[in-house]
């Protein structure tokens, strides 16, 4: 499942975190020997991983990172804007509210497949999108390697290129690559067409709810749901196991009584998202059900 | 001054690709892509412009052009003398891991060791006029294991061309945009069928001339069957093998049963 971890749920991955800044090290610093990125630390994190940075991370049933990418907002510095700008001779970067950046794609295991058969980046990539087009997201950008520009240009999306491709690196004996700043359009067709091209058919984000409250049998949820647990963790973090419990109670059961509780999980969250609007919902839930009551 | 006309000159060379990308979208047929792809390719002077489906791609048979201006004479020549079987064009691109790289002809000359027929067949180029030359690698898709499934290949040539990055990489976005969009025009045109050729040189066989027992023959021999094996298949005689296999030729107009069976499968009809 593909786990967003962004402010709000942060700190339910304290060692997801740090792997991931190791891994990203050991990809771009030794692996791509992109050495202005090297840390004496051992953790490659650059002035784009900020507080509003969104991670989108693979990891696999035992917890390991397989691939990932980050979703920054435009609306403040981006590579686009800042690094790569002079190469964005066509159009000037996008900076919008509603766009957002895309950045520091890796995939550790090409020949991973997750147990619905897809590999990393089916996953990644349509979580990423559908993110986007349930937080309003219309438009994502970044400045991609040229390598995989004739894959994308197959693909059913709406490609902008902001400039050529162009050759970068090649100082401090960093090698020369080659990429081109593009934007992609995301909207619903996009996403169902994307979805069908590679028959990615069910949801395959996870309720994110870190390494300890999420439970060892996955399943994925939309991203509406995952948004009010997002939301239901940044308004009360105190009560953030009674939805990890929720959750474990998922793997219990038969696919009839799943539907109930996701209709309870979604209840619940919502009433706190309403809160304030109607005083006679109780801003919390204060009990937990246990598999029993759900049967 | 120098520097004020340098960046009046790259204005218009954006001013130009823009004009291409935005009017890209609404072209219907690889007529109209060819018209759009013109100005473009006057400015930089390039004489010769082909788009090569190499393999992979389900509306043309392999090593067929998709789109482009080129050299007439230069294509008939070339064709005729079977010079993609050894040019080194084709053979490097084919094997490079680093899909993303275009090159050079003249890098290419200088840092690999050519064959004498390589190396000719470069000659015959530059007195036909095309000096110097990039090829653009495009890699549409790949299966699980990384494996190129469908490959297309831009090769572009002029007389006054020359050796320029920001040219080069302008040249590669276009190839990259025009590439898709001759894509979807055949996908949406010939979905399931071969397109209709459009150059004259090795046209698409008439596989439909053939009869259904000359078709089973023709697996069968490519199958590794010897004529007596494929009567004991069939029961039928030899002979009559022999007779559908000598009929199937002369419909395909082929020399032998190898060439026969070559193309047939280089037109996807043996997979």
């Amino acid at each position: 499942m593909i786990h967003v971890i962004s402010k709000h749920n942060a700190h339910l991955y304290p060692n997801v975190l740090r792997d991931m800044f190791q891994l990203r090290h050991k990809v771009f610093v030794e692996q791509r020997g992109w050495n202005k990125l090297a840390k004496a630390d051992g953790l490659e994190k650059d002035q784009f991983d900020t507080d509003d940075t969104v991670y989108f991370l693979k990891l696999d049933e035992d917890f390991r990172i397989r691939g990932g990418m980050r979703l920054v907002p435009t609306t403040l510095p981006t590579q686009l804007g800042t690094i790569f700008k002079h190469y964005c001779v066509l159009k000037n970067p996008p900076m919008d509210v509603q766009r957002h950046e895309w950045s520091r794609y890796f995939i550790t295991d090409t020949e991973y497949r997750s147990p619905a058969g897809y590999p990393v980046h089916y996953e990644l990539f349509v979580a990423i999108l559908e993110y986007c087009v349930h937080r309003g997201i219309e438009g994502v950008s970044g400045f991609i390697e040229a390598g995989i520009l004739p894959r994308i240009s197959k693909m059913p999306w709406e490609i902008e290129y902001l400039g050529p491709p162009v050759e970068y690196g090649g100082t401090d004996g960093e090698p020369v690559g080659l990429g081109a700043p593009l934007n992609i359009e995301v909207n619903k067709t996009m996403l169902r067409l994307t979805r069908i091209a590679w028959r990615v058919r069910k949801p395959v984000i996870s309720l994110s709810l870190g390494e300890e409250l999420t439970p060892a049998r996955e399943f994925g949820f939309n991203a509406d749901v995952q948004y009010q647990v997002e939301d239901f963790i940044r308004t009360c973090p105190e009560h953030v196991e009674a939805i990890g419990l929720f959750a474990r109670e998922l793997q219990h059961v038969d696919t009839g009584s799943r539907a109930t509780v996701r209709g309870i999980l979604e209840t619940m969250t919502r009433e706190v998202t309403m809160d304030g609007f109607d005083n006679k919902v109780s801003k919390t839930p204060n009990y937990v059900p246990t598999s029993l009551e759900l049967q | 001054m120098l520097a004020v006309d340098i960046i009046g000159v790259r204005n218009h060379m954006y001013d130009l690709v823009g004009k291409f990308l935005s009017e890209l979208p609404a072209v219907q047929t690889i007529q109209e892509l060819d018209d759009l792809l013109k100005p473009v390719l006057d400015h930089y002077e390039i004489q010769h412009y082909i788009c090569t489906n190499m393999f992979g791609f389900r509306c043309l048979q392999n090593r067929k052009p998709m789109f482009g201006t080129w050299d007439s004479d230069w294509v008939s020549h070339y064709v005729s003398n079977h010079y993609y079987v050894e040019d080194a064009v084709i053979t490097y691109s084919l094997s490079i891991r680093e899909w993303d790289t275009p090159f050079y002809w003249s890098d290419l000359i200088a840092e690999r060791n050519l064959t004498r027929g390589q190396n000719r067949i470069f000659d015959e180029a530059w007195d036909a006029g095309l000096k110097e030359g990039l090829v653009i690698p495009l890699p549409v898709s790949v299966d699980d294991n990384d494996m190129i499934t469908e490959f297309a290949m831009v090769s572009l040539a002029g007389r006054k061309f020359k050796k320029d990055p920001v040219v080069k990489g302008i040249l590669h976005l276009i190839s990259l945009q025009a590439h898709r969009q001759a894509r979807r025009i055949f996908l949406s045109n010939w979905r399931n069928q071969f397109a209709p050729d459009v150059f004259p040189i090795s046209p698409n066989l008439p596989i439909e001339l053939l009869t259904p027992r000359q078709k089973e023959v023709i697996q069968w021999l490519a199958e590794g069957k010897n004529q007596h094996d494929i009567a004991t298949i069939l029961r039928i005689s030899p002979n009559t093998v022999g007779n559908h296999l000598a009929a199937a030729r002369d419909t395909l107009q082929v020399d032998n049963n190898e060439e026969l069976i070559t193309k047939l499968y280089r037109h996807k009809f043996l997979i």
